[in-house]
């Protein structure tokens, strides 16, 4: 159940989206987030949900496998939802007990869980059609002018990179230990939240002893392999934007400069009008 | 034939605390210390002079704590030994400048294949040696699918090491060593996490590597079938050497390697239980061929 997770996994097919440079779909993902929180309609949510669609289209992944990996994100979208259908104040619609359901409410509720299955989809299509490794080499290219302030871009970057590598092997390790756990009557299901969350403690402490290990020997294994830094590292793969590319950049700005539209339509609109009558009493 | 490792009386001993360790080397110096001093600080190493042909597969053997990985890690210069000194190819461990250049020179395997792999697809893994030697693209991309071909894992180039078995991960981590042209592969008891299969996979592999590509092998490990398989075996115990030779000479003393806390191939042990019967096999058996004839040649 834990692995079905499909956040920060590569989904081994090709397609045109798996083929562009990972630079591409890391701009990508952050235009289509900063579009996703410009949206303030209906029809701009459908607009970047079809967006998805097609790109999920283009690459080659089936929408089941996608679907199933929100699975894991289902709590929390349900948390924000039902907050938000109750605390917004507003015009009340059905009343139950103390709890009231406001028009509002329900509105921003409805927008919140789009937005953020959006958002989560749109990310797990970056991770989803890039290998960790490729990500990383992007962020650290994307990343590099900041060297100059002194930031540490390519420890970060290969950080991520272990990061991501190491997620599946430690979730594998939670499900380990919870089963040799509950084996030996450990219970992770039954009791009030407070006791259940310490009834974690004896997973996690297991979990991180073996993390910090881990980390040690991965440690020694890379200075084996005679890891250094950055300094004089050459990239196998090495990243070129190609004709793809421009292609890409080109639809991103168009679906971002869509999004504004549909933000701003209503004052567009407004302002033509004002122009419209302006010129109309001229 | 040209050496490859030589290890001049290698000392190792465990600094956790500074004041101890300056007490500790005057104690090995000649200056007697008090018995629980120096059960509390042994020496992982003590005194081991080693050597290493060009092209040998050599296997150390020694139950835990017996100062196998310690010396494994000092022909890497992950740890600097405290005396003595260690040489690959002639360059002394303990210059730094030296460094990279034996550690591209004597590729080194853990224990844990999943703690070695850096990245989330072989190919990549398999690259990331020679990516930190800071060879060209191109001859990175010949490397990594020579490698790759070396230990047979060429259809797997794309996929995700966490789908693999553990066999094939510790073939992977080869590869990750192979691909940055090494001259000596050192195994820190790859074997030891292995299934049954796994392990006869890597040892395929090593022996390929060893017959074919004349690369100098020195593999760590707790299992005897193994041993009985290189060219020479190393006993370690308590940080020293004590038996040394090839396996048939080394096996055939089954009464001192038991009282090492160590086994001997199943066969050799049958054939010791027999001779101890008063069945008279004879020979320095390994195999269950060597058995099968010997037993055949008693009728």
């Amino acid at each position: 159940m834990l692995r079905d997770i499909t956040i920060g996994q590569y989904y081994d097919v090709d397609s045109p989206v798996h083929r562009l440079d990972p630079r591409t779909k890391v701009l990508g993902t952050v235009i289509f987030i900063v579009g996703l929180f410009l949206v303030k309609s209906f029809l701009g949510f459908a607009a970047a949900g079809i967006c998805l669609l097609l790109l999920i289209r283009c690459s080659n992944i089936p929408l089941k496998f996608i679907v199933r990996g929100q699975k894991s994100i289902a709590m929390l979208l349900l948390f924000t939802v039902v907050l938000n259908m109750f605390m917004v104040k507003g015009d009340v619609l059905v009343r139950i007990w103390f709890l009231k359901i406001t028009y509002q409410g329900l509105y921003t509720a409805l927008f919140m869980g789009m937005r953020l299955i959006m958002l989560v989809i749109g990310c797990s299509m970056m991770t989803l059609t890039t290998t960790p490794l490729q990500l990383t080499d992007g962020l650290e290219k994307l990343l590099r002018p900041l060297k100059k302030i002194k930031v540490p871009v390519h420890d970060i970057a290969m950080m991520m990179s272990i990061a991501l590598r190491f997620i599946p092997i430690l979730m594998e390790e939670t499900d380990k230990i919870m089963k040799a756990q509950s084996a030996r009557g450990a219970d992770f299901e039954s009791g009030s939240l407070l006791r259940r969350a310490k009834s974690l403690i004896p997973v996690l402490v297991p979990l991180f002893i073996s993390a910090f290990r881990r980390a040690d020997e991965l440690a020694t294994a890379m200075e084996a392999r005679c890891y250094r830094g950055d300094e004089g590292r050459t990239k196998m793969k090495e990243l070129k934007y190609r004709t793809g590319d421009y292609v890409a950049m080109v639809l991103l700005l168009l679906f971002l400069l869509a999004m504004i539209f549909s933000r701003y339509l209503p004052g567009v609109r407004e302002l033509a009008g004002t122009v419209l009558t302006l010129l109309g009493v001229r | 034939m040209e050496e490859m490792i030589k290890s001049q009386d290698l000392v190792y001993i465990y600094d956790d605390d500074d004041d101890q360790t300056s007490i500790e080397v005057t104690a090995s110096g000649g200056t007697p210390s008090s018995e629980s001093n120096q059960e509390e600080k042994p020496h992982a190493l003590d005194g081991v002079s080693i050597q290493v042909e060009k092209g040998e597969f050599v296997v150390i053997l020694g139950h835990n704590g017996s100062g196998k990985s310690t010396f494994a890690r000092h022909i890497n210069a992950l740890m600097l030994p405290t005396e003595g000194a260690i040489y690959v190819e002639g360059m002394d461990t303990r210059e730094d400048v030296n460094i990279w250049k034996i550690r591209q020179k004597a590729g080194m395997i853990f224990q844990n294949p999943d703690n070695q792999m850096i990245a989330s697809i072989v190919e990549e893994d398999v690259a990331f040696g020679p990516e930190n030697l800071g060879i060209a693209p191109d001859t990175i991309r010949v490397n990594v699918k020579e490698a790759l071909e070396a230990v047979g894992m060429s259809h797997y180039k794309n996929a995700n090491p966490t789908h693999l078995s553990g066999g094939q991960k510790q073939r992977i981590a080869i590869a990750g060593i192979l691909a940055m042209k090494p001259e000596c592969i050192v195994l820190d008891e790859p074997t030891a996490m292995l299934d049954p299969r796994g392990r006869s996979e890597v040892m395929r592999t090593l022996l390929k590597l060893n017959r074919e590509e004349k690369m100098t092998v020195v593999h760590i490990t707790h299992y005897m079938e193994e041993a009985a398989q290189a060219d020479r075996v190393i006993v370690m115990d308590h940080g020293k050497v004590v038996m040394e030779g090839t396996p048939r000479e080394v096996f055939s003393h089954v009464e001192e390697l038991k009282a090492l806390g160590l086994d001997v191939p199943p066969m050799t042990e049958l054939a010791f239980r027999l001779r101890k019967k008063g069945i008279d096999v004879q020979g320095d058996i390994l195999t269950v061929e060597e058995m099968v004839g010997a037993l055949c040649r008693l009728n």
